[in-house]
């Protein structure tokens, strides 16, 4: 429902014109006005450690919102509003199974993986068979998640993460964080699904139009499915990093990611109508907000001025990027 | 074949509100069992003065999902509105003052939703999801931390009873009332048009921008009259005080009836919906089961409610749908 599609308005070849036609374009140029006014307003933004530390942040936020991707793609209004407690959950398992220890790290990221299948599983068949809406079956789900976290969370005491994980979370590889890396296998792996595989172009389908995917022999059923328990997935696993990325666990870890993956993926260019958009786009929405961020502190914002300029920015770019028809 | 004669109007069973009334009777019987203390006065009064914040933010919340957009800002709102409040009472202000400037705050707010959602035409979620930053940042700024109180008699007039009957529950009666007024105004039945079909609406000559804008301004100003039903109640400030208000509101609406598609639903079902939650956690609590376990209880609860909820008022739907359907065809054969 974006208006930029440009398809009813004389073709021009102005300069605007022809950056409009570039991939992601807007996103980009609203990253390069922020690194520009950040290189000038502050000497120090341009320096390998603050670069590194924007892109690690960005990167936890990809990561969190490769799973939402999938679903807002999907369309029919899918949000996935059960992200944020499924990286708690995940976390808690990992925190309460393996502990500081790494040995124990592999069985307890599989049970987190699993269980963040489940609760996408249950999400997939809620909002297939029983024809409800996405926001109602995984707001609902993740309050039960969020429930059962707590019962979990109970029983154990918190525990630092192990060397594995602390190092996958904190810890680089020539310079490069190691969650940076990981991001970007899961962009490479998230995009070649989307544009290589059967199951990518027919989630693409579904998403433009389902009654003409159908029509098509698309089997809806298994992709949306198979969507809703690919977010679960996904967003366990950006769970597990999660918890070597903060270091510590609590019951509200993951939470604030629910709403934020949702806006950078639309900040990233999908439509919330679905059918449209791109994971690269999402890492890009991801980068916006850490970019911005980072600005704001570095100009010495507290706490309260940096949530009003944050919001306000939001509001800017997604009234640049995405306006709907009503 | 169903003769005609047979298809009665709707029944009281497929009304929207209907599952949340049952769901209120049941649970409120069973808390009844639990904690016969409830319904003594002090336990009313109590409970009802904990709960008057969240029951008439529901209404907010039903009015602008009713015209299909959801507020996100629910929270953040209450709670810099509650903020502003005893700001202002620290800085000297009568309590009728406090009132005025507080309803002018939820205008403001709820103004600046409309025309973000209505004429910028933004995704109601998004919009309002990055107001909610806004307007916690707002409400940090102002006081960071909780703390400051406000004049001591509008407390004890919240905390109190007239002839019996809690005051917060005078209050909740009274904002039902002014919802009763809306529901008969021309206005909200354009926000029904609009929030049914968008689309058909404007074809049909609706200004849906406005109506949408409209729907929130006056959202905005429920919420200045719940926080300030919630400062009262309370009576002191925090800045993160009604956060959790944002997610309980659009589940109690759902629950109590309201259809996120838009266009149906009613603000007293909504508020139903929302007192069962409320319930729901009593009930947890009243069973002697320990804090934790109470979330997993009360979230579980929640999940079936919506889920439940949700497939019945389908499924009345269709039997509606059905029947008119099949009348239709009766009416063919006789001509």
């Amino acid at each position: 429902m974006s208006s930029l599609t440009g398809t009813d308005m004389p073709q021009r070849l102005s300069l605007a014109a022809s950056l409009r036609g570039l991939p992601h374009a807007a996103p980009l140029a609203v990253i390069a006005g922020l690194c520009l006014a950040g290189a000038m307003i502050n000497p120090g933004f341009l320096t390998q450690g603050n670069i590194v530390g924007v892109l690690a942040a960005a990167a936890m936020l990809a990561l969190a919102s490769a799973g939402q991707t999938l679903v807002i793609l999907s369309g029919n209004q899918g949000y996935d509003l059960s992200v944020g407690s499924v990286m708690t959950i995940s976390a808690l398992l990992v925190s309460g199974i393996a502990g500081a220890s790494d040995a124990a790290l592999p069985q307890a990221a599989l049970l987190a993986l699993a269980v963040g299948a489940l609760v996408g599983l249950l999400n997939g068949l809620g909002v297939h068979f029983l024809k409800l809406y996405p926001l109602i079956v995984t707001l609902g789900v993740s309050f039960a998640v969020e429930g059962i976290g707590l019962v979990y969370a109970q029983t154990r005491a918190p525990s630092l993460p192990g060397s594995v994980l602390e190092t996958l979370g904190v810890g680089s590889i020539m310079g490069l964080p190691w969650v940076v890396v990981m991001a970007l296998l899961v962009a490479l792996g998230l995009t070649l699904m989307l544009r290589r595989s059967r199951f990518g172009q027919m989630l693409y389908m579904v998403g433009a139009n389902t009654r003409a995917a159908r029509a098509a022999g698309v089997p809806v059923a298994r992709i949306l499915i198979g969507t809703y328990l690919l977010s679960g997935l996904l967003s366990a696993f950006a769970g597990i990093l999660l918890y070597g990325f903060a270091g510590s666990v609590n019951l509200s870890l993951g939470a604030p990611y629910t709403m934020m993956s949702v806006t950078a993926v639309v900040i990233g260019g999908a439509s919330l109508a679905g059918g449209r958009g791109s994971y690269i786009g999402t890492c890009l929405g991801a980068l916006i907000f850490a970019v911005l961020t980072n600005l704001l502190i570095s100009f010495g914002f507290g706490v309260a001025l940096r949530y009003v300029v944050s919001g306000l920015v939001l509001l800017v770019v997604l009234s640049v990027t995405s306006r709907e028809k009503f | 074949m169903i003769p005609a004669e047979t298809i009665r109007p709707t029944p009281i069973w497929a009304h929207s509100a209907f599952p949340a009334l049952v769901l209120v009777t049941i649970s409120m019987g069973l808390a009844l069992v639990l904690n016969p203390g409830l319904l003594s006065p002090f336990g009313l009064i109590g409970w009802s003065a904990s709960q008057i914040g969240l029951w008439i933010a529901v209404l907010a919340q039903a009015m602008v999902i009713i015209g299909r957009s959801i507020d996100l800002s629910v929270g953040a709102a209450i709670s810099l509105l509650n903020v502003v409040a005893v700001t202002l009472a620290g800085l000297g202000c009568s309590t009728l003052a406090v009132i005025a400037l507080v309803l002018l705050a939820g205008l403001a707010v709820g103004t600046v939703n409309g025309l973000l959602v209505g004429y910028l035409r933004l995704n109601p979620l998004l919009a309002t999801f990055s107001m909610s930053f806004v307007l916690l940042g707002l409400a940090l700024q102002i006081q960071p931390a909780p703390g400051g109180s406000v004049a001591f008699e509008a407390v004890a007039v919240m905390n109190g009873a007239t002839w019996g009957c809690p005051n917060a529950l005078v209050a909740l009666g009274l904002m039902l009332l002014l919802w009763r007024v809306l529901t008969a105004s021309r206005f909200m039945l354009l926000l029904r048009a609009v929030g049914s079909d968008p689309a058909r609406a404007f074809n049909s000559g609706v200004p849906v921008g406005r109506v949408r804008a409209q729907a929130f301004a006056i959202a905005g100003i429920i919420n200045a009259v719940a926080a300030l039903c919630l400062t009262y109640a309370v009576g002191s400030g925090d800045p993160l005080l009604a956060q959790p208000y944002t997610l309980l509101t659009i589940a109690g609406a759902i629950i109590g009836g309201v259809s996120l598609a838009g266009g149906e639903g009613t603000g007293p079902g909504a508020v139903l919906g929302v007192m069962f939650i409320g319930i729901a956690a009593e009930l947890a609590l009243g069973a002697g089961v320990s804090p934790f376990y109470q979330q997993s209880i009360v979230g579980l609860i929640l999940l079936l409610g919506l889920v439940g909820v949700v497939l019945f008022g389908n499924w009345t739907r269709r039997l509606r749908r059905e029947a008119i359907i099949r009348k239709l065809q009766l009416s063919q054969k006789a001509a």
